[in-house]
């Protein structure tokens, strides 16, 4: 009997231990300081749009090159991410930053508001302070 | 020599609590402010459009924006949550590894 829950415990105990494969991928320094890069990158270019909008400097075709470099700053993100496994949160919540930047690119073609930049820098600001948030927690977990 | 194993059972459950009961605060004080302020923008977003500065399908575009960044939010929140999972199972198996690992003479776990 004695032996029955010694075993019993001891397989309890490695599945316990087993269980410590599922985990999210380890910090990587070089998600970590791109993301906050390009957190900057974009907050730099809404306060130029902010001031510029509405005068031939804020018009969409002068601010073309803004939105092929961040595409590139992603990508270079995600390919980064997907390198290690675990990173799917990571690589998904990139892609929805990616996803707004598309959205921010063809409102801005069309014409865009002071007003509605408003409302895109804070969209973008929780994008990147919630992207920001999962790579500190990682590195928090390997100190 | 016998195995006490409620007593092990509390000593994993209280590893386990102290691990949670920290980070549950974080990942609320992470998500909380940041729903508000999501919340807020839907609210802006209707009053542009009341005011006629945007139409309905620049509203459309909007709402769009902001499920992405509620998915971000969700994302994050998972991965903090996985986090603490992580913590959880790694702060019971040292509350039994404690016991376990004397009873079979090596380290096990």
């Amino acid at each position: 009997m004695r032996k029955r829950a010694k075993a019993l415990l001891l397989a309890a105990a490695a599945s316990i231990a087993g269980c410590s494969g599922y985990f999210i991928a380890e910090y990587n320094p070089v998600v970590d300081h791109g993301a906050t890069e390009l957190q900057q990158k974009v907050d730099r270019f809404l306060t130029g749009l902010e001031q510029t909008v509405g005068t031939p400097a804020g018009e969409y075709d002068q601010n073309v090159a803004f939105y092929e470099e961040v595409r590139g700053d992603i990508r270079t993100l995600r390919d980064a991410a997907s390198q290690e496994r675990g990173n799917g949160l990571t690589v998904e919540s990139l892609d929805l930053i990616g996803q707004n930047v598309e959205k921010l690119e063809a409102m801005h073609a069309k014409g865009i508001s002071r007003d509605e930049l408003g409302v895109v820098r804070t969209l973008f600001d929780t994008q990147f302070r919630m992207l920001v948030q999962l790579e500190t927690a990682k590195k928090r977990k390997e100190s | 020599m016998n195995i006490d194993v409620s007593s092990l059972t509390n000593t994993m459950i209280h590893g386990v609590r102290h691990a949670i009961g920290e980070r549950w605060s974080t990942i609320r004080a992470v998500a909380e402010p940041e729903l508000r302020k999501l919340a807020q923008t839907i609210e802006d977003v209707r009053q542009l459009h009341a005011d006629g500065v945007i139409d309905a399908d620049r509203a459309f575009q909007f709402v769009e924006m902001q499920r992405n960044t509620a998915m971000s939010v969700v994302r994050t929140v998972e991965g903090l949550g996985v986090l603490i999972a992580h913590e959880a199972v790694d702060a019971a198996a040292h509350a039994a590894g404690t016991v376990v690992n004397r009873l079979v003479g090596f380290k096990l776990i």
